[in-house]
């Protein structure tokens, strides 16, 4: 239990970092851009932006240092005590990359199908209150539609009744909780192109945070000990 | 991966002996705590502080 818990703190600390550097070096130019963009446009009447209590270097710092301990929380949860519990149901071989789908899904996929990721500039007419409110309850649906899923994988006899299964038990949970969900609208627009670039900036970070964290997670995977001294292998 | 040929609940289980209900609500409680001031806070402060990770992490709340 505590192995597992230390491998999950190591891979979230590992993916954290690497997100945090993705964060400081690429995610927060481009916001900050957008951002700017914003401000110049009709846009962004009446909204506070990091830096107007805080200096602008703090906030970036608390950024970069918030992301990377968001990498060491999912580590911890999803990789420690949630791979713990769930380790006998997954693959022999690509768990570990199974649970950072999952991960991806619940936090960042299934949340975004209601309140999708859009540039500084474009906002949601709900509340902040009531937009996180429903981006946490759509991540509980997600964590909820994955362990579903994985029941189903288990309780279908075969491979591909099971996979079937379990990715129309996923779909159905999610379309639920979709359909439940109050739409969003937005308001505001930014030039096109860069409302795109934007969501391809966010999605590919966070693909990167749970990559990132599944790998170390899966190079950390207890081998059974070589019988003999091996030649050390190329590293692949 | 797994060694033994355990299953979920005999995870579970063997999860319930070793973490006592102290230390299963203080690592929710930790937990909790890290994700609230890291996405949900609402204190200005807090909330600017960590204004570009949240729009990087595509959770858009303002």
């Amino acid at each position: 239990m505590y192995d597992h818990l230390r491998r999950g703190a190591v891979s979230g600390a590992v993916g954290g970092a690497v997100y945090g550097l993705y964060v400081a070096l690429v995610g927060a130019p481009v916001v900050e851009y957008a951002e700017h963009l914003a401000d110049h446009g009709a846009a962004a009447a009446g909204h506070d932006h990091a830096g107007a209590a805080l200096g602008d270097g703090l906030a970036g710092a608390v950024s970069v240092g918030g992301s990377a301990a968001l990498g060491l929380v999912a580590g911890l949860v999803v990789f420690g005590a949630v791979a713990y519990v769930v380790e006998p149901a997954l693959p022999a071989v690509g768990g570990s990359y199974l649970l950072g789908l999952c991960g991806f899904l619940s936090a960042s996929a299934v949340p975004w199908l209601v309140l999708p990721p859009a540039a500084p500039g474009v906002e949601p007419t709900v509340s902040a209150t009531a937009g996180l409110t429903l981006y946490a309850g759509l991540a509980v649906a997600g964590a909820t539609a994955c362990v579903a899923a994985g029941a189903a994988f288990h309780r279908l006899p075969g491979r591909a009744a099971g996979a079937v299964g379990a990715v129309a038990v996923f779909a159905a949970v999610v379309g639920g909780a979709v359909f439940l969900a109050p739409s969003v609208a937005y308001e505001g627009s930014v030039p096109a192109g860069l409302g795109t670039a934007y969501t391809g900036v966010v999605v590919a970070g966070q693909l990167l945070l749970w990559g990132a964290v599944a790998t170390v997670h899966d190079r950390l995977r207890r081998r059974p000990r070589p019988t003999a001294t091996a030649a050390p292998t190329v590293a692949d | 991966m797994p060694a033994t040929n355990d299953t979920v609940s005999d995870r579970i289980a063997a999860a319930r002996t070793t973490v006592s209900p102290t230390r299963l609500g203080l690592g929710l409680l930790g937990v909790t705590l890290a994700l609230f001031l890291l996405v949900f806070a609402q204190e200005p402060l807090v909330h600017e502080a960590m204004h570009d990770g949240r729009h990087v992490a595509g959770v858009v709340c303002h």
